[in-house]
């Protein structure tokens, strides 16, 4: 159970328990709904008390759900969406290596666009450059959408983009806090990174496969990693506040599912100007841009439609950077 | 149009471009003062533009040299009967005159040879290589693209450099295919 997919039953479980919250559900009533021995119910209700949810037993009566779980539950996140595309169909993990890794194979084996893979844990999380992602158990968000876009390849690296002013307004609406985006999608909170966009494609010279979007969220991390400390948060630390990851999740995949379509019906330039208005990196920012070993100093001169950073360099010329990030001189 | 060229009327659909039918192509454009072409077959595209004294065809050569500057044209490793023929043709085909199968950037981007700043290439020259397998990351605003092998075979060539900029359409392995075509 701690590697694979999630059991559908432990799903149908937790639906159950939400469902029933206010009442003592009996052992064999639960056993009998979800299809399983009435030990098996016993040995999941200690899984999930493990991850936090609390569930008082009652001798003789049964089981009742004293605090909701903050688990991504599918059947939960499900009932949210509505007839959001993205998410129509969630593949659970409590451990994963990485939600991106999983989401890739899927897609190679011919998954829906719109299917998204999330993990309560990742055990090798990933961001570019084989860098690691921290991803604390059920503190963080860790999923992955599977998009099939009809784009041409040259055109899909806007979707990075568009991740990212999706999270800006997520976050922004969940939260109150005020987000800054470092191009091309990196989620700051105070200088802080508190949101990572992967993004990976599978394309030929002319036809597009399919995009896996990975997002990483901290959210409930009580400290981060003292080596992380100086360059990333979480928005408990931000706000001393716990966030239902659920609840961000939902508005996350709403979220992705507008600016999805903003992109394909009003091209790169529309999520180029959301972008820009979100963004303090857009224009007249002191930046160091990193390209592989190398860096120069520059100053951010707005986006080109494509969503490329247009940069003025110390010697004048306005270039525009399309691969590499960029670091803020302070 | 066609009509007029038998090699090319009779070439069945399942075939590719040969260089002879090309430079027939080029001849007959030339002969009839076409300045622009193009045609689709087997899934291969075709596209001929004319009016420029000097003649490329693109694919299958370095558009840029090994060191990264744009336009120092590294020489192609075998004259081709083309290069005096006053037309420009861009050939889409994914394989070259020598029998190798071209791979090119599907973005523009920055070619990475290898996963990790530190970890050893995808690929070397003279590895042998299954269809699918990862040979290099072209990177573009953050999007990755892991792009794979087209063909099994072995990577005869490797146009670009660790770190460069490549363009859209931009040759970057040749493969010599395992198998008879």
């Amino acid at each position: 159970m701690t590697s694979g997919t999630t059991d559908r039953r432990i799903d149908k479980l937790i639906h159950l328990l939400v469902k029933n919250a206010t009442v003592v559900v009996p052992g064999p009533k639960i056993a009998s709904e979800i299809g399983v021995s009435r030990s098996t119910v016993w040995e999941w209700m200690q899984k999930l008390r493990a991850l936090g949810v609390e569930i008082k037993g009652l001798p003789a009566a049964g089981y009742q759900l004293t605090k909701l779980p903050d688990i991504l539950a599918p059947s939960l996140i499900r009932q949210e969406l509505g007839e959001n595309e993205i998410g129509h169909r969630i593949v659970h993990y409590f451990r994963a290596d990485s939600t991106n890794n999983i989401a890739a194979r899927l897609a190679a084996e011919g998954a829906p666009h719109g299917t998204v893979v999330v993990a309560e844990e990742q055990t090798a999380g990933r961001g570019r450059f084989g860098r690691a992602w921290y991803s604390e158990k059920s503190s963080g968000i860790y999923a992955s959408v599977i998009l099939r876009p009809e784009l041409s390849p040259a055109a899909a690296p806007a979707i990075t983009l568009m991740a990212g002013v999706a999270a800006h307004r997520a976050l922004t609406s969940v939260t109150g806090l005020a987000f800054d985006i470092r191009w091309p999608n990196d989620l700051l909170v105070g200088g802080k990174k508190v949101c990572g966009i992967l993004t990976e494609m599978s394309a030929e010279l002319d036809r597009l496969h399919s995009v896996v979007l990975g997002i990483g969220i901290n959210v409930n991390h009580r400290e981060m990693p003292s080596d992380l400390k100086p360059l990333a948060t979480s928005l408990r630390i931000e706000t001393h506040k716990t966030f239902s990851r659920a609840n961000l999740l939902v508005a996350l995949l709403k979220e992705l599912e507008r600016q999805y379509h903003v992109l394909l019906e009003e091209g790169s330039a529309a999520i180029a100007r959301d972008w820009a208005a979100a963004s303090s990196f857009a224009e007249g920012r002191r930046v160091r841009a990193m390209l592989g070993t190398t860096g120069y100093s520059a100053v951010t001169a707005g986006l080109e439609p494509s969503g490329a950073l247009r940069l003025r360099r110390e010697d004048g010329e306005v270039v525009s950077l399309v691969s590499g990030e960029v670091a803020e001189i302070k | 149009m066609p009509g007029k060229n038998p090699r090319l009327a009779k070439g069945s659909t399942e075939r590719s471009w040969n260089l002879e039918e090309i430079q027939d192509l080029i001849d007959l454009l030339i002969k009839r003062e076409i300045s622009e072409f193009e045609m689709e077959r087997g899934g291969l595209k075709i596209r001929i533009k004319r009016g420029n004294s000097r003649a490329e065809i693109l694919g299958g050569y370095p558009e840029t040299s090994l060191n990264g500057s744009a336009h120092s044209y590294e020489p192609p490793p075998v004259a081709e009967p083309q290069a005096a023929a006053p037309a420009q043709a861009e050939v889409r085909a994914p394989e070259s005159a020598e029998g190798l199968h071209i791979i090119k950037s599907p973005i523009v981007g920055t070619f990475y040879a290898a996963p990790a700043p530190n970890a050893p290439p995808f690929v070397k020259v003279g590895d042998t290589v299954e269809v699918g397998q990862v040979l290099c990351i072209v990177e573009a605003m953050k999007l990755m693209n892991e792009i794979e092998a087209e063909v099994g075979g072995e990577i005869a060539r490797i146009y670009v450099e660790n770190g460069q900029p490549v363009e859209y359409g931009q040759s970057l392995f040749a493969v010599k295919p395992s198998l008879k075509r």
